[in-house]
């Protein structure tokens, strides 16, 4: 039985539109799509899911976890169990769900040609399950803030507490939202990868790192550089983020690494 | 004290590299600001700093690289084409 197999690194290939050119690292698949390219689309995809997903994840779990610190009582006690059912909440089987039911019609979603067609389903799983852990350090952060004589000061001199939070608890809170946020982008881009590979996430034909190791494992045995690319776009990614990350919390918070 | 003072410091006092904290003590003392240490502490992290720069050119590649790589070999990552494939006497599952 023959069958067909992607070409390999630095082959001149005839498009259908009948112009020459070159595929630098081969093809991705059997429909000869380039994989130079794609790994470059593909990085625009992982940042642009990674980074939605953040946004709206610490956004949320610092509104949230601002607001159970500050306030306490009844507030507190429901973001509080919120947090845990998120947590206990199985990850896959709500992508899975997701993607079965409603991620078809959200993918179509594309806000007039600014997103790739495809990522809505995955950036709402990631942004999902990203929020609780800024959650619970914002209200760990605030309990203790709260307290404080500035905060106190602040309320003597007549601040709302929609001031006091905003003027005088959340520049308080800058470093670790930074922190964090970065280290969440580097999980967020893995998820990603994963999710993709799995195919729940990003649908073809719309690049994207996980696809394309996906691809890859088709053709291990007479392509097995396919997966090597995908794969240390993706490592470099995450280390580059994470590394950024350590970096950043030692530069805000000296005496934990001291 | 100015800099024409810190001019007349003992002969080699020059020669060596001046630490940042002594400089500061020899001129008038500025208060860092709580950015500006951040900022300091972060730039000693060689790691953290090269980190930064490979993400700032990810988001470069990502931005204007792709466009540009797809202009420059004149079809784009969804283009389809039949002769990039090739036929394997070994069957891959």
């Amino acid at each position: 039985m023959r069958d067909f197999k992607p070409v390999g690194p630095l082959t001149k290939v005839t498009t259908n539109t009948g112009d020459k050119t070159i595929f630098i690292l081969g093809a991705a698949d059997t429909l000869g799509r380039d994989e130079f390219l794609r790994i470059l689309y593909g990085a625009r995809v992982s940042l642009i899911v990674a980074m939605i997903a953040t946004t709206l994840g610490v956004g949320l779990g610092v509104l949230l976890g601002v607001i159970a610190g500050y306030y306490g009582g009844w507030a507190d006690t429901i973001v509080s169990r919120l947090t845990e059912i998120v947590m206990a909440f199985p990850f896959l089987l709500f992508a899975v769900a997701l993607a079965a039911t409603v991620g078809e019609r959200l993918n179509n979603i594309t806000l007039g040609g600014l997103l790739e067609p495809g990522i809505i389903s995955v950036t709402i799983v990631l942004s999902v399950f990203s929020w609780f852990y800024p959650a619970r350090i914002m209200r760990a952060q605030v309990l203790s803030l709260r307290e404080k004589e500035f905060v106190e000061a602040a309320r003597m001199m007549g601040a709302s507490n929609a001031r006091i939070m905003r003027s005088h608890l959340l520049p308080h809170l800058a470093g670790p939202i930074i922190v964090y946020s970065t280290l969440i982008i580097a999980t967020n881009i893995l998820g990603e990868a994963s999710l993709s590979y799995l195919g729940l996430g990003v649908e073809p034909p719309t690049a994207s790192w996980g696809a394309l190791l996906e691809t890859a494992s088709h053709f291990y045995l007479t392509q097995p550089w396919l997966m090597v690319w995908p794969g240390l776009a993706i490592l470099l990614a995450t280390l580059a983020f994470n590394l950024l990350g350590d970096g950043l919390r030692d530069a805000f918070d000296p005496r934990v690494s001291r | 004290m100015s800099i024409a003072d810190r001019e007349q410091l003992p002969a080699g006092a020059g020669a060596v590299a001046v630490p940042d904290v002594e400089a500061d003590a020899l001129g008038e003392v500025k208060a860092r600001g709580y950015w500006e240490q951040v900022w300091r502490l972060f730039k000693r992290d060689k790691a953290a700093m090269a980190s930064g720069v490979f993400i700032i050119l990810l988001v470069l590649v990502a931005t204007v690289g792709a466009p540009i790589a797809a202009n420059m070999l004149g079809h784009g990552p969804n283009e389809l084409s039949a002769t990039a494939c090739a036929t394997s006497s070994r069957s891959v599952r």
